[in-house]
């Protein structure tokens, strides 16, 4: 199986040959089967009407000697001439042709006292004695009236006898016997006309020992096979090619068998189980071929599908199959076509990006260059101040220095404290240039100033507060104050809550709206504003971020953030 | 339309079942009957039978030799009944294929030819005759004993058929042994000799062969010669006057027969009245049975004492001699 299984070629071929030998041999038994079948049914009709023909013929012979042994049994003339005492051979001739008149073309007719015949039809030499304690006279002396069909014991043979129907006639005084005799010859001479020169027939007794064999069946062999079938309690006809056809004769005890030849010559039965090999032999030849012509015009399009796939994979997104069918591999080749087009836009817009994203890169590394010159330039002013004393210039370049190196660190979160000195520098900054008009006042405890915060959130607010807040006054104050306040949950996770408050004018009641819309275009030219809630809320999720309140005293802007001590990992970076 | 076939086919079938059934044979109603005699003898004989028993009777026909050959191959396998025909001294030679049957009505029968064990049954008598052609053979001159058949004027003269196809060859060859005083080999080697290696294929020859002149005379059955001459042949019967056997042929039931019951009444039946007095009317065989009165013309005979089992004791060596004398055929 494996054999089959492992070609398509070999696959197809044995299914359609399967089918294909199905059909032929099938169709091919059942055809000649049904052909025989009704042949063999039309000539057993015929032949049954030839062997009711030959039947009704024997037994009109048989009716007629029936009828001719009655009449002599009434014949008086007849009887007497059976009886003791004197008679006149004149009427018993003229009274014996009489009543034999239909039977004598064919029969002689003897009146027989004892063994010996003493009135006979038969021309010349007188008929045979017959025995009387054996064969046909003892068999009629015991039928008593009734009529006897027997053998000539004088003239009988294997192959055939004289037939003797006789009849005793009782109340004669003597034994008298009414015989006729029907030789074999006269009987072939009458039933010749009834049946086809290619036809058997056979007159037998119940015993099937013969009177007559005719046609085909003088060779007698048929009537041996038959009679040692019915030894065996076989069927009769067994091992006998001819039809047999076997009925009883009247009631006479005789049987007719007749024979005709088989319906079919063996060789014509032959010639037909011969085509069928033959279609079998050219099924076996076309099945080959078709499979070959199927198979090839299924493998040729999954070669080229199977070529074309394995220069796709070798990286020539141009592959294209050209076919040129409209059947289901054409669309499939057309498949094929545009997945490889739509495959190879997709590669070049990846290409594209990753362009994109390497230009940044170099723009960002060379981005990096001007702060870390910018830092060391700062650092060399507050040293040239410090030289020359000027401590204002020394302070606003350390400031600044310092936050510029916050700005650039690549961390992006950093301890509160940390923070909360970034706020220092900026506010040291920010204080030369507005006079010092206002104070910094940060009130955090150790423990919570240790919390990992975003970097650079403080800054904005406290620089919302110095531009929007406290614009015009000089007695400012800011002041930042953080806490932690644990969740009601007791899953120990916390809230750091961050508070930059100001005694300025307060902040409008738009500003809020606007910070609590979390709409980033609404927030434009409060750009560290928005910047700090954007970073919380992504980092954390929208229940975190920055809310404002106006108090009687000025603005309250609060961050609220979960309280870590570690760095939280970004998101980004989990899934790169 | 196949249908249709079909159908008539089965009805044929059944049919034909039906007749079968109707005819066939059961194992009680069969008779299996191997016979060396004629169709003449044994049909009317065995149609008679089967008419008066209704028992029905396969019949294996053929020449004595063979008919024996095959009766031992049958015996073998179950498959015969009845050896019917064959001289009485071959059947004795051959009685192991045989089984004894005690016939019904035995002491009615001729004592003079009985079997031993009862393994054979005897048929009918019949004597050995000379028959000469009237033509060529003056009357004075006519063959009239056993003695003078070794004489130089019948050399080459006597009609005899080849031991290994004629059963009466043998009883003929037997009877002149124990008729000579000769020891079996001198006297088989006189007679033989005198044949002058002239043999004939099968005793059916023997009557032409005389009538037609080819042989001066011949040794044959009594039946055989009455209804040569009743059919019109120009010869002439003569019984020895130095007399004759009558060895009977015989019936025997055969060993290992599957229908044994049916063999008893076959046997009984070939040796009844009606059936003896019809193998005496028409096949001029004389009746074993000793309450037939022969007819008229049928003389009695002088017999002489056959010993069948001496007979058939010296088979083998009358077979060696007949090989060495004559020369086997084939």
């Amino acid at each position: 199986m494996g054999f089959i299984r492992h070609s398509f070629k070999r696959r197809l071929f044995f299914i359609i040959l399967s089918v294909t030998l199905v059909l032929v041999i099938f169709g091919g038994i059942l055809t000649i089967q049904g052909f025989q079948a009704r042949i063999r049914a039309d000539h057993e009709k015929e032949d049954h009407e030839q062997e009711i023909a030959i039947g009704d013929k024997v037994d009109d012979i048989l009716k007629i000697s029936e009828s001719v042994l009655d009449k002599i049994s009434e014949s008086d003339a007849l009887r007497k001439a059976l009886t003791p005492g004197p008679k006149n051979d004149l009427d018993t001739y003229s009274a014996l042709y009489e009543v034999t008149a239909d039977i004598r073309d064919y029969a002689v007719v003897d009146l027989y006292l004892g063994g010996n015949s003493k009135f006979s039809t038969r021309r010349g030499v007188v008929s045979e004695d017959l025995p009387t304690n054996y064969a046909v006279l003892r068999e009629a002396d015991k039928a008593e009236g009734e009529t006897v069909y027997a053998m000539d014991p004088y003239d009988a043979t294997e192959d055939g006898a004289t037939m003797i129907i006789a009849r005793k006639i009782t109340g004669v005084g003597a034994k008298g016997y009414a015989v006729i005799r029907i030789t074999q010859t006269e009987l072939r001479r009458i039933l010749a006309g009834s049946f086809n020169a290619r036809d058997g027939f056979m007159l037998t007794d119940k015993y099937f020992r013969p009177f007559c064999l005719m046609g085909t069946a003088e060779s007698k062999n048929n009537l041996s096979v038959i009679r040692k079938n019915l030894f065996k309690n076989d069927l009769y006809n067994k091992d006998i090619e001819e039809n047999v056809y076997i009925s009883e004769v009247g009631d006479s005890g005789l049987i007719s068998i007749y024979i005709t030849p088989p319906a079919f010559e063996k060789s014509a039965v032959h010639a037909g189980y011969q085509i069928v090999l033959m279609q079998v032999v050219i099924s076996v030849l076309l099945c080959l071929l078709v499979a070959s012509r199927l198979s090839t015009s299924f493998a040729k399009p999954i070669n080229t599908l199977t070529v074309a796939m394995k220069q796709f994979r070798k990286g020539d997104f141009d592959t294209k199959i050209d076919l040129n069918r409209e059947d289901e591999f054409g669309q499939l080749a057309s498949g094929f076509n545009k997945m490889t087009a739509r495959l190879k836009d997709t590669m070049r817009e990846r290409v594209e990006a990753e362009r994109k994203v390497n230009e940044a890169r170099i723009e960002l590394m060379q981005a990096q260059l001007n702060p870390h010159f910018l830092y060391n330039t700062l650092d060399t002013i507050k040293w040239v101040a410090k030289a020359n004393q000027v401590p204002e210039v020394a302070t606003l370049s350390s400031s600044l220095a310092t936050i510029l190196r916050t700005g650039i660190s690549e961390n992006q979160f950093c301890m509160l404290e940390s923070e909360l000195d970034l706020v220092r520098n900026y506010c040291d900054i920010q204080k030369i240039r507005f006079d010092d008009c206002f104070d910094l006042e940060v009130d955090v405890a150790d423990s919570i100033a240790k919390a990992y915060v975003p970097k650079l959130i403080l800054q904005p607010l406290v620089e919302n507060s110095i531009i929007h807040g406290l614009e015009g006054r000089s007695d400012g104050r800011i002041k930042i104050t953080a806490d932690r306040i644990f969740d009601a949950k007791e899953n120990g996770e916390s809230t750091l809550v961050i508070t930059v408050t100001d005694n300025g004018k307060g902040i409008s009641d738009e500003m809020i709206k606007l910070i609590e819309t979390d709409d980033p275009e609404a927030l434009k030219g409060h750009l560290g504003l928005k910047n700090v809630n954007t970073i919380i809320r992504l980092y954390y999720g929208s229940e975190y971020g920055v809310s404002a309140k106006r108090t009687d005293t000025g603005t309250e802007m609060t961050v609220r953030l979960p309280f870590s001590t570690e760095t939280p990992v970004k998101e980004r970076e989990i899934t790169p | 339309m196949l249908l249709l076939s079909a159908c008539r086919q089965s009805e044929r079938s059944a049919l034909i079942s039906e007749i079968s059934e109707r005819y066939s044979v059961p194992g009680d109603k069969q008779l299996i009957v191997y016979t060396s005699h004629k169709e003449e003898v044994y049909l009317p004989i065995i149609r008679e039978f089967e008419n008066r028993t209704g028992i029905w009777v396969e019949i294996h026909a053929g020449g004595t030799t063979e008919m024996f050959k095959e009766v031992k191959e049958a015996a073998g396998e179950g498959a015969c009944d009845i050896m019917f025909g064959g001289g009485i001294e071959s059947v004795e030679a051959g009685k192991d294929m045989f089984m004894p049957y005690e016939v019904s009505g035995i002491e009615s029968l001729d004592a003079h030819y009985l079997s031993d064990g009862d393994y054979w049954t005897p048929f009918t008598e019949l004597p050995l005759v000379f028959i000469y052609n009237n033509k060529l053979v003056p009357e004075a001159e006519a063959p009239a004993t056993w003695a003078e058949l070794t004489e130089d004027k019948w050399k080459g003269h006597i009609a005899f058929a080849d031991l290994h196809s004629s059963g009466t060859s043998y009883t003929i060859l037997s009877t002149i042994s124990q008729m000579s005083d000769k020891t079996l080999k001198e006297s088989m080697t006189d007679f033989l000799n005198n044949l002058d290696g002239r043999v004939l294929t099968s005793s059916g020859q023997i009557i032409e062969q005389v009538s037609d002149g080819s042989f001066l005379m011949g040794i044959t059955l009594e039946e055989t010669a009455k209804k040569a001459i009743l059919a019109g042949y120009d010869i002439t019967m003569v019984y020895p006057a130095d007399g004759t056997s009558a060895v009977p042929d015989g019936v025997a039931m055969v060993k290992n027969a599957p229908h044994s019951y049916n063999a008893g009444l076959f046997i009984d039946f070939v040796t009844d009245y009606d059936t003896q007095a019809y193998a005496m009317d028409e096949f001029y065989r004389r009746p074993v049975r000793t309450d037939i009165i022969l007819p008229e013309g049928t003389e009695a005979i002088d017999q002489i004492d056959f010993d069948i089992e001496k007979s058939a004791a010296e088979e083998e060596e009358i077979f060696n001699l007949w090989d060495e004398i004559i020369g086997k055929e084939d």
